[in-house]
C-alpha cells in the first residue's frame, strides 16, 4: 500500500514539476518576447472582446463558426476561448498570449500520459515531456497567440483518451466520447487539422483495429457524438470563404504565371511532350513530394528553419544542434522496433504531421507541420535513454567521463544559444511588416490616439499591413461602434484585406506629392511612403519619428498644416 | 566495387554470382540516370574542385556574424555567455556541421543541386527523389546485417562536403550520390526479388522511367535555356 502511495506521489511529482517547467519557459517574458503583437493576434484578440461586448464579431456577425476578420476567415475556437480570460484581465497582449501559453504548458504532462501509455515506461515518458517542455519548435508556437497551440493541445488531448479507452476495461464509452469530442475540437481550432485529425484518426483505428474492434457498439455511439458535435462546423466548410481560403493557401489553387507555361511550350516545340511532362498533376505532385521531404531536411530542423519571420529562430532550425545525435539514435531504434504497436504509432504520427504543411505553397511552414514534434520528442528520448545506457556500459572511466563532457558541453551550447537567439538575436531581425512581428504599431497608438480629435482626419499608412487591427486593439475601441462602420478592403480575391476606417481614422497607401497638400491631417507612415526630405516645412511637420529595435525608422508621425 | 576494396564486405551480403551481377548492372545504371552524372558529363570543367574554394576559417563575412551576436549579446547584458557560445571556434563548428547536413537536404538532394546552374539542373537534384524509398530500403537492409561501414561511409561523405567555402557544393559529395544510388540498388533487389504485389513492382518502374525521362526532356529541352539565362 504504501508504494502504491510513494509510486503515485513520484509520478505525480514528475508530472508537475514537468510542468512547472513548461508553464515557466511559456510565461517568462511573454509580452516582451515576441517584441509585440501581430495582426493576427490583435485580431484574434479584438474578435474575442468583439463577442465578449456584443456577443457577434468585428462584422456583426452573431457568434460566427468562421471569423472573416482580415479576409483569412479564422477558426472560431481560440477566439472563443479567449473571451473569459479578456474579461478576466483585460484586452492586453497577456490575454492573447496566455491561452497557447497555458495550454502548450499543459500539453507537456498530456505527452508524458501519452507515452506512458504506448510503453508503459515513466524514464521515457518524463524525458520525452522534458524534451518537448524546452522544445524550441513547441516554445515557438505556444508562447506568441498561435491557434495551433490550441488544436494542438487537444489533438494529443484526443490521442491519450483513445490510448485510454482501448486500453483501459472500465469507462471506454467515456474515454471514447471524450476522445472523439477532443479531435472534433481541433476542427474548430485549426485549419491545418481538418486534414490532420482525420489521418491520425485512421492511424490510431488502424494501429488499434483489434481493440476497437472488440468495443466496436461504444466506439460507434462515440463517432455519433463526433459527428453530432461536429454538424455546426460542416456549413462553414462548403463556404465560398473557406473554399477560398483552400485555394489561397494550398497547391491546389496555384497557377503557374502565363509567362512560364509560354516559355515551356516554346522550349518542348511539341504539344505532346509539353502536356506530359508540364500538367497540373505533375507540377502539383512533384511540388507536394518535395515540400513534405523539406520537413525532414537537416536544413529546416537544425541549420535555417522557416525562411516565415514569425516561424523562424536565428541562427538555427526548429531543433536544438545537439538534438540530431539523439534524434538518430531514437530513429534507428524506431525503426528496428517498428514491428511493436508504440513505436509503429509513433512512426505513422511522423510520417503523417507534415502532409498538411506539404500540401500548401510554402517550401516549409513549421507550424503546419507543427504536430511533428510530439513524435521527434519521443524518437529522442528513446535515443537519449539509449545514449545513457550506452554511456553507462563504457568500461573505461576516463572515456565515459570525456564522452559525457563532451555530450554535455554539446548539448549546453545548443541550450543556451538558442535561449540568446530566442530573445536577444531573433527579436532584432524579425520585427518588421506582416511576415514579422510588425513592431511599432502599439507606440503609434499610443502615440497618435490622443491627438486623433485635433485633426480632419488620421491616415495611417498600410505599408506595414493591417493597422486597422492594432488601432481598434489598442484603444479598444468599442465593437458595436465599429460594427457600424466595418469595411474590408481587398485588392483582390486572393489577398487578404485592409479595414478602411473608423472615426476620422482612414488606413490607406499615403502617396505623399498628392497628401502632403491636404490640410490639418496627421499622417502616419514608413520613410519609404513619406520622405523626410519632401516634408516641406510649409506644409507639414514632423512630430515624431517612432524607431524599430535595432534603430531604424519604422514611422514618421507628420501634420499638414491647419 | 566503388568503395574500394577494405570495404568489398558492405557491397555484397549473402549473395550469389548471378545476383551480384544483377547488381552491378542496376548500380551502373541508377549512376548512368542519375542527374549529377548527365551534368558533370555536359559541363566537366565546372567539377574541377581548386584550392580556393576551400573552408577558410577567418572570412570576414563570418568574423563580422561572430562580432554582430557578441556584440548584441553583450548590449543584453549577457558578454560572457555570449562570448562562450559565439566564437570563432563554435561558429567553425556549426558551420562545419551545417555543411554535412547540407548533404541530406531532400531539397538539395532532388530538387535543386548545386547553387551553380552548370552544376546542377535546377529542377532535378543530384539524384532521382524516385530512388529516395528504395535507398532507405537498402540503408535499413545493410545496416540490420551489422555492416557499420555503411553509416560510417555515410557519416564520412557527408563530411567531405564541409571543408569547402560554398554551401550546397556538389562535387565533392559525389561519392555520396553513388553510395545513394548503391544503397538504392541493394533496396531495389529487396524490392523486386521480394514478395511484393507484382503490380507494385510495375507500377514503382513505370514511375522511375517517367521520372527519367522527366529528367532526360529537362535535360534537352529546358537546361540549356536554363544555363543561357544564367
Amino acid at each position: 500500500m504504501k508504494d502504491i502511495k510513494q509510486r503515485i506521489n513520484h509520478e505525480w511529482l514528475l508530472l508537475v514539476s514537468v510542468f512547472l517547467l513548461a508553464l515557466f519557459f511559456r510565461f517568462f517574458q511573454i509580452t516582451k518576447v515576441p517584441l509585440s503583437l501581430n495582426w493576427d493576434e490583435a485580431t484574434f484578440g479584438y474578435n474575442a472582446y468583439s463577442i465578449l461586448k456584443t456577443g457577434a464579431d468585428e462584422y456583426g456577425q452573431k457568434f460566427p463558426l468562421s471569423f472573416k476578420s482580415i479576409g483569412d476567415y479564422k477558426c472560431p475556437l481560440y477566439i472563443y476561448l479567449m473571451v473569459p480570460i479578456i474579461k478576466l484581465f483585460g484586452l492586453n497582449e497577456f490575454s492573447v498570449r496566455f491561452l497557447p501559453s497555458f495550454l502548450g504548458a499543459l500539453t507537456v504532462p498530456l505527452l508524458f500520459m501519452i507515452v506512458k501509455e504506448l510503453f508503459k515506461d515513466k524514464k521515457i515518458a518524463f524525458i520525452s515531456s522534458l524534451i518537448l517542455a524546452i522544445s524550441p519548435w513547441h516554445l515557438q508556437f505556444t508562447r506568441a497567440g498561435a491557434d495551433v497551440a490550441v488544436s494542438s493541445f487537444f489533438l494529443i488531448l484526443g490521442i491519450w483518451l483513445f490510448l485510454k479507452s482501448v486500453n483501459s476495461a472500465q469507462k471506454r464509452f467515456l474515454f471514447y466520447s471524450l476522445s472523439v469530442i477532443s479531435f472534433v475540437l481541433t476542427f474548430y481550432a485549426y485549419y491545418g487539422e481538418r486534414f490532420f485529425t482525420p489521418l491520425m484518426c485512421l492511424v490510431l483505428i488502424w494501429i488499434y483495429r483489434e481493440q476497437v474492434l472488440k468495443t466496436k457498439k461504444e466506439f460507434l455511439k462515440s463517432v455519433l457524438l463526433g459527428v453530432i458535435a461536429f454538424l455546426p462546423l460542416a456549413g462553414s466548410l462548403i463556404s465560398s470563404g473557406h473554399q477560398g481560403k483552400i485555394l489561397m493557401t494550398t497547391v491546389l489553387g496555384y497557377q503557374p504565371s502565363l509567362e512560364y507555361l509560354a516559355q515551356m511550350r516554346k522550349e518542348d516545340k511539341n504539344q505532346i511532350i509539353f502536356n506530359i511532362f508540364h500538367n497540373d498533376f505533375v507540377g502539383k505532385g512533384i511540388a507536394i513530394i518535395s515540400h513534405y521531404l523539406n520537413h525532414f531536411s537537416p536544413s529546416f530542423l537544425f541549420i535555417n528553419g522557416p525562411q516565415d519571420n514569425r516561424q523562424r529562430i536565428e541562427g538555427m532550425g526548429m531543433l536544438y544542434f545537439s538534438d540530431i545525435i539523439l534524434l538518430l539514435l531514437g530513429f534507428w531504434l524506431f525503426v528496428t522496433n517498428r514491428q511493436k504497436k508504440g513505436y509503429f504509432l509513433v512512426l505513422c504520427w511522423l510520417a503523417v504531421a507534415p502532409l498538411p504543411a506539404a500540401i500548401t505553397r510554402d517550401l516549409v511552414h513549421a507550424r503546419r507541420s507543427f504536430n511533428m514534434i510530439y513524435p521527434l520528442s519521443i524518437i529522442m528520448a528513446l535515443g537519449l535513454v539509449f545514449l545513457i545506457e550506452k554511456i553507462k556500459s563504457i568500461k573505461n572511466r576516463f572515456f565515459k567521463i570525456f564522452i559525457s563532457a563532451v555530450l554535455l558541453i554539446f548539448f549546453f551550447w545548443s541550450f543556451v544559444f538558442y535561449l540568446l537567439s530566442y530573445y536577444i538575436f531573433t527579436p532584432l531581425r524579425t520585427y518588421k511588416g506582416p511576415g514579422g512581428w510588425q513592431y511599432g504599431y502599439k507606440e503609434l497608438v499610443e502615440f497618435v490616439s490622443p491627438l486623433k480629435s485635433k485633426y480632419n482626419q488620421v491616415i495611417v499608412d498600410t505599408f506595414y499591413q493591417g493597422p486597422y487591427a492594432f488601432f481598434l486593439f489598442y484603444e479598444k475601441y468599442p465593437p458595436e461602434n465599429y460594427q457600424k462602420q466595418a469595411v474590408l478592403v481587398k485588392e483582390n480575391d486572393w489577398s487578404l484585406g485592409e479595414g478602411k476606417g473608423y472615426d476620422n481614422y482612414l488606413f490607406r497607401k499615403t502617396f505623399w506629392p498628392n497628401d502632403r497638400g491636404t490640410k490639418n491631417i496627421l499622417f502616419a507612415g514608413p520613410p519609404e511612403s513619406i520622405p523626410k526630405r519632401d516634408i516641406d516645412p510649409r506644409q507639414a511637420r514632423l512630430l515624431k519619428i517612432i524607431y524599430f529595435p535595432d534603430g531604424t525608422e519604422a514611422f514618421y508621425i507628420v501634420e499638414t498644416t491647419p | 566495387m566503388i568503395l574500394g576494396g577494405s570495404h568489398i564486405s558492405i557491397c555484397f551480403i549473402d549473395m550469389g554470382k548471378k545476383a551480384k551481377t544483377k547488381m552491378v548492372i542496376i548500380f551502373i545504371l541508377l549512376n548512368l540516370i542519375s542527374p549529377w552524372f548527365w551534368v558533370l558529363v555536359k559541363n566537366p570543367m565546372d567539377f574541377v574542385i581548386s584550392k580556393n574554394q576551400l573552408y577558410q576559417i577567418s572570412n570576414e563575412r563570418r568574423l563580422y556574424e561572430v562580432n554582430t551576436f557578441r556584440g548584441e549579446a553583450t548590449q543584453h547584458g549577457f558578454g560572457l555567455l555570449g562570448k562562450l557560445t559565439v566564437n570563432k571556434f563554435t561558429w567553425v563548428f556549426k558551420e562545419i556541421l551545417a555543411r554535412a547536413e547540407e548533404s541530406f537536404d531532400s531539397y538539395f538532394l532532388f530538387f535543386k543541386g548545386d547553387l551553380n546552374v552548370k552544376r546542377s539542373t535546377w529542377v532535378f537534384g543530384p539524384v532521382l527523389w524516385v530512388l529516395l524509398p528504395m535507398a532507405l530500403a537498402g540503408f535499413l537492409t545493410l545496416t540490420k546485417s551489422r555492416k557499420r561501414m555503411v553509416i560510417c561511409s555515410v557519416i564520412f561523405f557527408a563530411f567531405l562536403g564541409s571543408f569547402f567555402e560554398q554551401h550546397y557544393f556538389s562535387p565533392p559529395k559525389i561519392p555520396l550520390f553513388i553510395l545513394f544510388n548503391w544503397l538504392a540498388t541493394y533496396g531495389m533487389m529487396a524490392f523486386f526479388s521480394g514478395k511484393t504485389k507484382k503490380s507494385f513492382k510495375l507500377l514503382y518502374l513505370i514511375l522511375v522511367i517517367f521520372e527519367v525521362s522527366r529528367f532526360i526532356h529537362d535535360f534537352y529541352f529546358h537546361y540549356p535555356n536554363r544555363i543561357a539565362s544564367q
